[in-house]
């Protein structure tokens, strides 16, 4: 530490900075940091999720005893420790290489992989006394942080992620601190008055400049793919079976729960509770689900998440006319016979983790075609039209991920698909045979619109939009009143309607013209949530669609309220996807203005402390780079001079000029000081360091200021 | 060498580079031209730009000219100089029957010995005072300014190298013309610098009377340095930084003094090797490890004057002040 600390009373942090002066490894700032950095790291993976062996905490317990050990043993040179350490390591990694061996999966392998490296981490810390060993621990925790960081499945792990980020930085700035000073006295010429000062400044410009960039990169990176590579995350809570193998359980909607055992709880619907999700679905019921989260899902892109589908309508309710179900099973993934009405096709791998955040139905909501299921269970209850059901109750923290299959559909590829007449004669009679009870009128309807249109996608697509000019979309509407066909009220009478009219009226119509429909339910994607990437999925997200058999194709899902594209269609999806609507939701009451008035505001602030100081050293650099930075401060002293009425003549040296300035301005010996250093930078062998040119700018300076003022 | 074997305990304030660093030697020579240069004074009295100008020369291994009328100090200046660095001095008086071999120094028979044995001239000493130079044949000058250069002579066709270091002084008498042989200009050319002590003050004469200085005060001064400190700072001002911009400076100063109107033959480019060797020393002296314009200017004058002849004839006055006033006009870089 310089002098001026001598004098100066010894505060705290004057006493912390004169720490940071010291070498890496006696520095305290530089173990203390990267030890509560290592800590946090191991702590976010010990609370994500993971389920990690007690003992594991003890391990994190010891990382403050072993840092101690290291730092105390700083300067013993002593080997016996390091090899007692890698003995120790080495033989970890053997015994978590034979415990093991017969893994299948490597999601099975995260958890004692986990295991492994904090006590690698633990043993290590005794034995890290030089730099090099902390930044080792540093990467380290980097690692754990990426682990715990793949776990995440909400914005808490925001406070573990900045927590770490601010050790880090602080670890990686001590550690460093011989460059940053350097940087910090190019950046900041103030430096003269205080030392800590342009630190403070250079950290709040590095931070800005990372947040500038950060911010930009997440402006146009592309969302994150699920990898096939990264383990699959599966997890149940609970394993309390369904009341009736193979049937349907849906303890949230209370006494309408189709297990008939729900009555437990009082008979009130909780918020997973619609009626959907159900044997039946009676279009007559009024009212909608909250706004509760449901559910969270990680995928790669926008889907309907689908639940189940009905068949037979009886001019009011949905039910479903085969309700027989066969057990798949096997080793985990449970992988998922196709059906045979689905002919195979071209398509991409999509994969889904949901994260249940409420109890809800045992369905497995997944993107339609799912071929691999991986949750914890032996088995799955597979219907004849593709939905799944489980053998457990599913509850609040239950995980599990779908792999589906999306065949690339296209526009052009619907069109061309041949006449539904063609398709197999087991769907044509489930589901494209109108039923007795559809009224006339709507079937004279459906054949009005649908009657100019060449192929099945235009008669779909021609009765959509008919629905969208005539009826509108609308949760509150009236009861159905008794005995009144619940498609025939909505489009001659109500025309007013949400999803379950909406998709009904399009099966019906497209039943009385002989196209193959069904309804099916499940929810939307829900609201992306460009922190974590995951779409939140709440109640009210819940939705009924219409399903329409191609020949060719298979089953295609239609939905004239939710704008859901088609997968042969979806582009690459950016990750800031979904940012201005989770922001709008997330600052209720604030108009667009307010939004992009404060956005403008703090860009135009973190211009400010980002970008002045770095065109100022740009400047500096250019200049220095054209003239050579003491012609530029000579410069500076010879505008003084100007303005004082003494110009500089080209033939007087520096030195004779500034002691001619002097005759007329009066003695400074700042001046001189000033003149020592330039001349030193301009014409000895070397240039004159960071710290000295920032003492001369400061001269300089004051000696301006001076000038003016004295003006 | 007779100076080095006679070096002596008496000789306490003695400079003696180490074989320290770089940076520490440069402080010590610093030292070593303050030390000589107030060993002088106490003989020179207010003669102080002499003096620099004479270690200057001397730490650039060059010459000196002094051109000034009888009495005013000219050898006692070399004496004194001589002294202060413990170098052994000789002396030659300059007269029309002057030979070569009377400097060079000539082989004679050792009659005990029945062999030739070299018995060595005037010029084999570290400083050599010549004495009214321009009473000397332009015969036995040529021989003289030869072994300036060379720092060596050949007699008896073996080649001998003179003491190092090795300074001429040489003196003439610009009033007297008569029976004089004038040095030409590529002679002058061979000086580093051309000196005027002139008369001293009247406050400094009064100290000579008093015996205070003089040569009454000769006896009084010790060496302050011996022959390899100055061989140690002759080649450490070799070493000093002369940054580009200033060898420009030194180039654009030299140039001027080539398209002059009123100059008739301009500087040789030996004269700009003396004008940057003498503003390495310059820079040395004052503790700097590199050259500022300043320094090129302090010694522009002294080393450059005697080497241009202006139009209609070399005058030295004049040529000083066309320099100086080159100087006022030659932009000076600033980096």
């Amino acid at each position: 530490m310089s002098e001026d600390a001598v004098d100066a009373p010894r505060r705290w942090w004057t006493r912390l900075l004169g720490d940071m002066d010291a070498p890496g490894e006696r520095s305290v700032v530089t173990r203390v940091s990267a030890l509560v950095a290592s800590m946090i790291a191991a702590f976010a993976v010990l609370t994500s999720g993971l389920d990690l062996p007690r003992v594991t905490w003890v391990f994190l317990l010891l990382y403050p005893v072993g840092a101690w050990v290291a730092h105390r043993r700083r300067d013993s040179g002593a080997t016996w420790p390091s090899l007692l350490v890698t003995l120790i390591a080495l033989t970890a990694t053997l015994l978590f290489i034979a415990r093991n061996q017969g893994v299948s999966s490597p999601a099975e392998l995260r958890a004692p992989l986990a295991v492994l490296l904090i006590f690698l981490e633990m043993t290590r810390s005794f034995v890290a006394r030089s730099l090099r060993d902390l930044q080792f621990t540093l990467t380290a925790g980097l690692t754990l942080m990426a682990m715990a960081g793949s776990m995440a499945m909400s914005m808490a792990f925001a406070i573990p992620l900045l927590a770490w980020s601010a050790a880090a930085c602080t670890f990686l700035m001590a550690a460093n601190r011989s460059h940053l000073r350097a940087i910090a006295d190019k950046a900041a010429p103030q430096a003269t008055r205080s030392r800590t000062r342009p630190r403070l400044g250079m950290a709040v410009t590095a931070a800005g400049l990372v947040l500038v960039i950060a911010a930009g990169a997440f402006m146009v990176i592309p969302a994150a793919r699920s990898s096939r590579f990264l383990a699959f995350t599966a997890r149940l809570p609970n394993s309390a079976t369904v009341p009736q193998p193979g049937g349907l359980s849906n303890p949230s909607l209370g006494d309408r729960d189709p297990s008939g055992g729900g009555g437990t709880g009082g008979g009130t619907a909780t918020s997973f509770g619609y009626f959907g999700f159900s044997n039946e679905m009676d279009t007559s019921v009024r009212g909608r689900p909250d706004d509760t989260l449901v559910m969270r899902v990680r995928a790669s892109a926008p889907d309907f998440w689908r639940g189940q589908s009905f068949d037979t309508w009886d001019g009011r309710r949905w039910t479903m006319s085969d309700q027989r179900t066969r057990i798949i099973g096997g080793q985990s993934p449970i992988r998922v016979p196709p059906l045979e009405e689905e002919p195979p096709a071209d398509g991409d791998e999509f994969i889904q983790t949901v994260y249940l955040a409420a109890s809800g139905p045992n369905l497995i909501f997944a993107a339609y075609r799912p071929t691999a299921v991986y949750i914890p269970q032996r088995a799955l209850f597979q219907m004849s039209d593709g939905t799944l059901r489980t053998g457990v109750e599913l509850d609040d923290g239950a995980i599990y991920t779908v792999v589906s299959h999306r065949p690339h559909v296209t526009e052009a590829g619907l069109r061309n698909a041949p006449d539904s007449r063609y398709a197999p004669s087991a769907i044509l009679r489930r589901y494209a045979t109108p039923t007795t009870s559809t009224p006339q009128r709507v079937a004279d309807l459906a054949e009005r619109i649908t009657r100019n249109q060449p192929t099945t996608y235009d008669k779909v697509r021609a009765i959509e939009a008919w629905m969208g000019r005539n009826t509108k979309y609308q949760l509150d509407i009236p009861p159905l009143p008794e005995g009144s066909d619940a498609v025939e009220q909505f489009l001659f009478h109500d025309r007013v309607g949400f999803c379950e009219q909406i998709a009904s009226s399009l099966v019906v119509m497209l039943r009385s013209q002989g196209i193959p429909a069904r309804l099916t339910v499940g929810f939307t994607p829900g609201e992306r949530n460009p922190f974590t990437g995951m779409y939140e999925v709440r109640a009210d997200d819940a939705h009924a669609w219409a399903e329409v058999y191609f020949p060719g194709i298979g089953w295609q899902a239609f939905d004239p309220t939710a704008q859901v594209p088609l997968s042969g269609e979806s582009q690459v999806m950016q990750a800031r996807q979904g940012l201005s609507e989770y922001l709008r939701g997330k600052l209720p009451g604030i108009t667009a203005p307010v939004v992009i008035g404060l956005v403008a505001l703090s860009l135009a602030l973190l211009v400010i402390m980002t970008i002045r100081p770095l065109r100022r050293l740009l400047r500096r650099r250019r200049a220095r780079r054209r003239r050579g930075w003491a012609v530029v401060q000579l410069d500076r002293i010879e505008g003084i001079g100007r303005r004082a009425g003494r110009p500089r003549d080209p033939a007087e040296t520096p030195r004779e000029y500034v002691a001619a300035l002097q005759r007329v301005t009066g003695r400074d010996p700042r001046l001189d000081e000033a003149l020592e250093a330039l001349q030193d930078d301009a014409f000895s062998a070397d240039e004159v360091d960071g710290a000295s040119r920032h003492r001369v700018e400061a001269l300089i300076g004051a000696v301006e200021r001076d000038h003016r003022r004295g003006r | 060498m007779p100076a080095r074997s006679t070096s002596s305990a008496r000789c306490r304030r003695t400079l003696t580079p180490g074989s320290g660093s770089a940076r520490r030697w440069r402080a010590s020579a610093a030292a070593l031209a303050g030390a000589i240069e107030t060993n002088m004074r106490r003989v020179i009295r207010g003669k102080e730009q002499a003096i620099r100008l004479a270690v200057i020369t001397l730490f650039g291994s060059g010459h000196i000219l002094l051109e000034d009328v009888p009495g005013t100090g000219k050898t006692l200046f070399a004496k004194a100089l001589a002294r202060s660095v413990h170098g052994e001095l000789r002396r030659v008086q300059g007269t029309p029957d002057l030979l070569p071999a009377d400097l060079t120094g000539v082989a004679v028979l050792d009659p005990r010995e029945g062999a030739w044995r070299f018995r060595e001239g005037p010029l084999f000493a570290n400083v050599v005072l010549v004495d009214e130079i321009n009473r000397a044949t332009p015969r036995t000058q040529s021989a003289l300014l030869e072994a300036m250069e060379e720092r060596q002579i050949t007699a008896d066709g073996s080649t001998r190298a003179l003491p190092d270091p090795f300074m001429v002084i040489g003196t003439q008498n610009p009033h007297e013309h008569h029976g004089t042989f004038p040095l030409v200009e590529a002679q002058r050319d061979r000086f580093t610098m051309v000196l005027n002590l002139g008369l001293p003050s009247r406050e400094s004469e009064r100290a000579i009377l008093r015996g205070e200085a003089g040569a009454d005060a000769l006896a009084h001064i010790a060496p302050v340095a011996d022959v390899a400190a100055v061989r140690e700072a002759v080649r450490a001002v070799r070493a000093i930084h002369v940054a580009d911009p200033v060898a420009d400076y030194v180039l654009d100063i030299v140039a001027a003094t080539r398209h002059h109107d009123e100059i008739e033959l301009g500087a040789s480019p030996r004269a700009s090797v003396g004008l940057q060797r003498s503003a390495q020393a310059q820079a040395m002296i004052e503790g700097r490890t590199y050259v500022l314009p300043d320094d090129v200017k302090a010694v522009a004058v002294p080393a450059l004057a005697h080497r241009i002849t202006t139009v209609g004839g070399f005058d030295l006055a004049r040529s000083r002040h066309l320099i100086d006033t080159i100087l006022r006009r030659v932009s000076v870089p600033r980096g």
